[in-house]
């Protein structure tokens, strides 16, 4: 993460920021073999990234941008293509995570194994977590006792 | 010139000082495999570098096995939950490990969790620490390049 906040704050304030936008990419595909969640928080970021240069360079420019630059694309995406390949290989899926395989959880909520990421409610955890200082209240542990 | 050289590089040493704290005050809390965070992560290294393989059951008679439940069983394999990518970056410091942990002392910890090989595991869990200080420099890093106070944010970085 330190690294990665490093990469940014370069990306906005380099003219010349191929060089981090590269390494940048490289980091952002390990997270693909290393932190599912981490990835995706990532990714919204690129995806911001990508509207903030599109605004600014119109979609003609960005397109050309990354028609000549194609080369930064290529390790993250050969990064990110072997992960796929060797999760295929040793985990029979597209991603390394297998929680919801883990026999507990697959007895507790039965096939429908996905319900774990939802195992508090949204609202009130999230209201609670951001503006409550007080003791959480009772509702955000509701699933308990039907979702480990 | 030469002169102005070694001149900034003085001047930056108390950084390299100040991380390399960092990194020991780190290095030395380690206190070997105790949880399933680190321990699929650290198992998944050793079979890549033992056996060429993601599978961990061939541990599974170490008594530092503390996987559980971060494990899944797959095709009569133990596996990794937590990403095996971050076994390979570490591939290094397993490497490096098993060089120095000759020299590293347990005399302070108790002989009921002493086991073969606790040198070699605390040796690893003690070099993770790399990552975590080279995150640090670089936040460092990048709060000096915005407003320059480098004393202000070491303090910031202890902290």
């Amino acid at each position: 993460m330190g690294i990665i906040v490093y990469l940014l704050y370069q990306i906005f304030n380099q003219l010349d920021n191929r060089k981090y936008i590269c390494i940048f990419l490289i980091f952002w595909s390990i997270m693909f073999g290393i932190d599912l969640p981490l990835f995706v928080a990532i990714s919204r970021v690129i995806g911001l990234f990508c509207i903030r240069y599109l605004m600014v360079h119109k979609f003609q420019n960005t397109f050309s941008y990354c028609k000549s630059h194609w080369y930064i694309f290529l390790l993250p995406s050969l990064i990110i293509l072997t992960n796929v390949f060797l999760n295929l290989k040793f985990y029979g899926s597209l991603t390394y995570n297998q929680s919801p395989e883990i026999p507990y959880i697959k007895t507790v909520v039965g096939s429908n194994t996905y319900k774990i990421w939802i195992s508090t409610p949204l609202i009130p955890t999230l209201t609670a977590v951001l503006f409550n200082y007080q003791n959480l209240p009772t509702e955000v542990f509701s699933n308990m006792t039907t979702i480990p | 010139m030469i002169r102005n050289e070694i001149y900034q590089h003085i001047r930056h040493f108390w950084v390299y000082i100040f991380f390399g704290g960092i990194f020991l005050i780190l290095f030395s809390t380690a206190a070997g495999l105790f949880n399933s965070i680190d321990t699929p992560q650290f198992f998944t290294t050793q079979a890549i570098i033992h056996y060429q393989s993601l599978d961990i059951s061939k541990f599974s008679s170490n008594p530092h096995y503390f996987v559980k439940p971060d494990v899944y069983n797959y095709h009569n394999q133990t596996l990794n939950l937590r990403g095996y990518l971050f076994s390979i970056i570490v591939l290094p410091i397993h490497l490096i490990a098993s060089i120095i942990s000759t020299y590293i002392s347990t005399a302070g910890f108790p002989p009921q969790i002493i086991t073969p090989e606790f040198k070699f595991e605390l040796a690893v869990t003690a070099l993770y620490c790399v990552y975590p200080t080279i995150g640090l420099y670089y936040i460092w890093k990048t709060l000096t390049n915005i407003h320059g106070r480098k004393l202000l944010n070491s303090v910031l970085i202890i902290f």
